[in-house]
């Protein structure tokens, strides 16, 4: 499956009717309708890159109550493969 | 700072009639519809189950961004996984605090590696939220 444009992305600086999400390369991403949401959707590539790096790492540690961990790594694979398409 | 809108998001293939647009379901597993209006191919982010509504303005639900898809079949697997992503977005936000309140209760640890993985997290959500970490 075709993966996302690499990150980060981030939103141009300047004046535009609406706000731009643009990559590193400064090509678009989205044309994003209200100023309130382009941090959530720019951040998108981060949030997805350090959920994974947290999902090993709760993969790895103990806790005192395991089907807390369980469902926690549950919701964190249902989000990772709504992101991408692909379950990890 | 006004937060997001609410997830969940979704996405919704405009394919113009004139390109043999179908209403109905993409192989990537996303709705599309067909516009009479012209315009170029493009995957509209909206924030609501009821995409006629959406599409014709009925003030249900709303729109929350616009990708444009490039011409050509890697260009546009590319933008369908950059809208899925995007989509994605609030759903990633509400995952990461879960992490993090996880990862600050855990004990029996190796401490060094909590505080970087929790940096990290902090990190993510803050831009996520428009604020310095």
């Amino acid at each position: 499956m075709t993966e996302h444009t690499n990150g980060p992305w981030r939103q141009r600086v300047g004046p535009t009717t609406h706000p731009l999400i643009e990559d590193e390369r400064g090509r678009t991403i989205a044309v994003v309708s209200v100023q309130h949401d382009v941090p959530v959707l720019a951040a998108s590539t981060d949030m997805l890159a350090v959920l994974k790096q947290a999902r090993e790492f709760i993969d790895l540690i103990g806790s005192d109550d395991d089907a807390v961990q369980i469902a926690l790594l549950a919701d964190v694979d249902r989000a990772i493969a709504r992101a991408t398409g692909v379950q990890p | 700072m006004t937060p997001p809108t609410p997830g969940p998001y979704r996405v919704l293939e405009i394919i113009p009639a004139e390109r043999g647009g179908l209403c109905g379901r993409a192989p990537e597993g996303h709705d599309t519809i067909t516009s009479d209006s012209g315009g170029d191919c493009r995957i509209e982010i909206l924030s609501t189950t009821d995409h006629m509504r959406d599409v014709f303005g009925s003030g249900h639900g709303g729109h929350i961004a616009t990708v444009p898809i490039p011409l050509g079949l890697a260009a546009r697997a590319q933008a369908i996984a950059n809208a899925r992503l995007l989509a994605a977005a609030a759903n990633l936000l509400a995952v990461c605090k879960m992490q993090r309140e996880f990862i600050e209760s855990a004990r029996n640890m190796d401490n060094a590696v909590q505080v970087a993985v929790l940096a990290d997290v902090d990190g993510a959500i803050a831009l996520a939220e428009g604020k310095t970490p």
